[in-house]
């Protein structure tokens, strides 16, 4: 079982920091952006094997990130967390449902998260 | 004044009489005379043409003529000079006859003295100047007199002509009112030839008490007298109804201040009146629309302007409905027994004349009573009934007639090209209906149907608004909830994640419980959210014209698909709403029927069991059914199972039935349910066909 290196982007920062903890209780490595600026700069920076993205940022949101990834031909995982139904069919327009792995729903559980990202 | 020569011709032809007759002339000195002598008649002719004389001397035995034929030449030549005879023959009667025939005087010579000459001369030519003054003063009297008669003649020819051509009705009466003459547009007026009033009297032929007092106190008073808006109906011609007239009555006076006759100048007024009186509805009808804050207030003016200005007992305004029925918006006099059984009249189902007014089809048994506009009238409904076939009269209801209306109107209300429906005049009395009265409220009847259509319109916006409003609040709800419940999100998925950290790193059994509370907790606040945003996305519902078998097949599909490794078993018998289109938001209703599905086939034990689905058509309702043999629901429950958050299910929201009935209550429609624990349950739903409209 690889070790990850996983990039969140969230704008809730306490919430960030207790996925962070989590994870990295499980040996992964973790970086935090709270905004879709800093969140591409260090993607454009680094390689990661799972980007955590919160669809609503601010800054760059969701959308935006994604597009940038897919245009700039990023490989990396994504697991897009939104409470929105709308957004799964904006995505399915806009042809960038396939870079997402998972649609995950806060409060989403840690266990299933875990079990993710192991699979991945 | 003349001078003092006096012109003699001697026509003598003696040259001794002529001589003495010079000498006479002479020895009067003081007179001047110019004597010119001629010894014929001929001669003396010419010398009267070529000169002027004041006197001739004219002897009576000529050459070239005798007696008085001389005289006579002379005087046919010149009336200008004055004669005188002389001659030797002493006849009285020749002298007389001589004086007839303008001689001047007649002198008998040998009896003459030249004193008697020279007066007689001088006389002579005197009187003649006054004959000719006299003459003239005549001539230019007859020219005076010629002339005046000449203005006179073209005075009274005006006058004549003005008589003849006016359009005001003149009537010359005598003293005792006789008819003198009469001009041709008073004959017209009455259908009449003008010749036919001479001799008349007017009282015998329009009698009139208060008329013949007025008329002869004017005679007394030689003063004149004026009525106006007489009413007036022509005694030979009752059919003609009621016209109003101006009536002004001269007394012409002689030279003597006496009444030598009267004149009679009529102006009918009817149509002014009419006008006047259309004009006068029409400004209060509009006043009317200014005011009145409703419809209803609106039609009840109006009829309460239309019994005042028909003066009849019963109005009523019909309006037509969505359904066709024609219900009495607003009326005046008539029982509320026949107004509740009036109103069931409806342009599909039922005959009769007031149907084929605001239908505009008029047949063949009502042609006698329709008016050009189209309107019903009558005066007399039982003389009418009788002239009415015996098909025809299958034609009429008989509620008008058997309420005792006798006189009917029926005027149909349009507006541009839709006709709103009628106003309704009746009376017990005959004659309450007639023409004018109609036709002042045809004028009528445009600015009323605008006036409906605009309360009309007026209302509909303030439906619309109202209901825009109940939208927005919803929406704002819906999304304030939706907001809230999204931001709650983030707190309890941090809640989350710090209590699992919790549980790893404490490793503390006696923290177990509390963290498993906190666990628990943030799901139930989770579901909470999730039910909360489910049941703010709640909106009213979008209405299309849905097949609702369709719908309930779509959803069986659905459901069949979610659940095909249960053996469960749906029938549907919706054969009799195959062909039904219902008015319902249809993706509401999918929820519904997803919703129901899904509880029944929740509600089976063991995986097995079966489901039937049932509709019919009741009225202007459809109700379907859905019957399961599941688990069944506990009598205490059913109170509480459209209750938000009640559930018996491990995995549910608690708001399926909740938003079930929310949205069936939007379509204005019931569900209900009966259910026995562990035999089944069966859901009733009613919805009605038609959307219903807010009142």
């Amino acid at each position: 079982m690889r070790l990850k290196k996983i990039l969140i982007i969230d704008d809730d920062i306490d919430l960030s920091e207790e996925i962070a903890e989590t994870l990295r209780d499980e040996a992964h490595y973790v970086e935090i952006a709270p905004d879709g600026v800093e969140g591409y700069s260090r993607i454009q920076k680094n390689k990661y094997d799972l980007i955590i993205l919160d669809y609503k940022i601010p800054g760059l949101n969701g959308l935006d990130i994604l597009k940038l990834i897919r245009d700039n031909n990023i490989k990396t995982k994504i697991f897009l967390s939104s409470g929105r139904p709308f957004i799964e069919k904006l995505l399915m327009d806009e042809n960038l449902s396939n870079l997402v792995t998972h649609f995950i729903n806060k409060p989403f559980n840690a266990k299933t998260l875990l079990e993710n990202i192991n699979a991945i | 004044m003349e001078s003092n020569i006096i012109n003699i011709l001697l026509v003598e032809d003696s040259p001794g009489d002529a001589r003495l007759v010079s000498e006479m002339m002479k020895e009067q000195g003081a007179y001047c005379f110019k004597m010119t002598h001629v010894d014929s008649l001929g001669e003396a002719l010419k010398a009267l043409s070529d000169e002027k004389f004041d006197a001739v001397l004219l002897d009576m035995n000529l050459p070239d003529s005798s007696g008085l034929i001389g005289l006579e030449k002379i005087f046919s030549q010149n009336q200008e000079v004055a004669v005188i005879l002389l001659t030797g023959v002493e006849d009285e009667a020749i002298g007389m006859q001589a004086i007839k025939k303008h001689a001047s005087d007649y002198l008998i010579k040998g009896k003459i003295t030249s004193d008697v000459l020279i007066r007689s001369i001088h006389y002579a030519v005197e009187r003649k100047r006054f004959e000719i003054e006299l003459e003239n003063g005549r001539n230019e009297l007859e020219i005076k007199v010629e002339e005046r008669t000449r203005e006179l003649v073209e005075q009274s020819s005006i006058l004549e002509a003005f008589y003849k051509h006016t359009l005001t009705p003149l009537i010359f009466l005598d003293k005792d009112f006789n008819f003198i003459r009469v001009n041709d547009a008073y004959a017209k007026v009455c259908q009449r030839s003008s010749a036919e009033f001479i001799g008349r009297n007017y009282f015998k032929l329009y009698p009139s008490p208060e008329l013949k007092e007025s008329f002869e106190h004017a005679l007394k008073t030689k003063t004149r007298y004026e009525i106006k808006s007489r009413p007036f109906i022509f005694p030979e011609h009752p059919e003609w109804g009621v016209s109003y007239w101006d009536m002004a009555l001269l007394p012409i006076l002689d030279d003597q201040a006496k009444v030598e006759f009267l004149v009679l100048s009529l102006n009918d007024i009817t149509k002014h009146r009419k006008r006047e009186k259309i004009i006068q509805a029409t400004n209060a009808i509009l006043k009317l629309f200014a005011q009145a804050s409703s419809r209803k207030e609106y039609l009840d003016g109006v009829v309460n302007l239309i019994h005042n200005v028909s003066g009849c007992q019963y109005v009523g305004i019909r309006m037509l409905d969505k359904d066709g029925r024609i219900p009495y918006e607003s009326y005046i006099g008539y029982s509320r027994e026949f107004w509740e059984a009036e109103n069931w009249l409806s342009v599909n189902n039922d005959q009769c004349a007031c149907i084929r007014v605001i239908t505009g089809k008029p047949e063949i048994q009502d042609k006698a009573a329709m008016t050009e506009f189209g309107s019903f009238r009558c005066e007399n409904m039982a003389e009418f009934m009788c002239g009415v076939s015996k098909d025809g009269k299958n034609k009429f209801r008989s509620s008008c007639l058997e309420s005792g209306f006798t006189s009917l109107g029926v005027i149909p209300i349009r507006y541009i090209d839709k006709t709103y429906g009628a106003i309704h005049l009746a009376d017990k009395k005959s004659n309450k209906t007639c023409l004018d009265t109609i036709e002042i409220i045809e004028a009528l009847t445009p600015l009323i149907g605008e006036g409906a259509y605009k309360f009309d319109m007026a209302d509909k916006v303030l439906k619309a608004q109202r209901e825009l409003m109940q939208t927005k609040r919803l929406s704002d709800i819906g999304t304030l909830s939706a907001t809230v419940a999204h931001e709650l999100r983030n707190p309890l998925a941090a809640i989350h994640m710090a209590s699992y950290n919790i549980k790893r790193k404490a490793q503390n059994p006696l923290l177990d419980k509390h963290l498993l509370t906190i666990e628990k907790k943030v799901n139930e606040s989770d579901q909470i959210i999730n039910n909360l945003l489910f049941y703010s996305r709640l909106r009213s519902p979008q209405y299309e014209n849905i097949n609702i078998c369709e719908i309930i097949e779509e959803c069986i599909k659905t459901i069949k698909g979610r659940y095909q490794k249960k053996g469960i078993s749906i029938e549907s018998c919706l054969k009799p709403l195959k062909k039904i289109s219902i008015e319902a938001d249809p993706l509401q209703m999918k929820e519904v029927f997803n919703n129901i599905l899904g509880n029944a086939c929740d509600a089976m034990l063991n995986g097995h069991g079966k489901i039937e689905i049932g509709g019919v058509l009741d009225g202007s309702f459809i109700k379907l059914s859905v019957k399961d043999n599941g688990a069944g629901i506990a009598s205490e429950d059913l109170l509480r199972i459209f209750d938000p958050f009640f559930t018996t299910k491990a995995k549910g929201t608690g708001l399926g039935l909740t938003v079930c009935k929310q949205i069936i209550d939007f379509h204005n429609g019931a569900i209900d349910v009966a259910s026995e624990k562990d035999k089944g349950t069966t859901f009733t739903i009613k919805l009605p066909v038609k959307r219903a409209y807010e009142t």
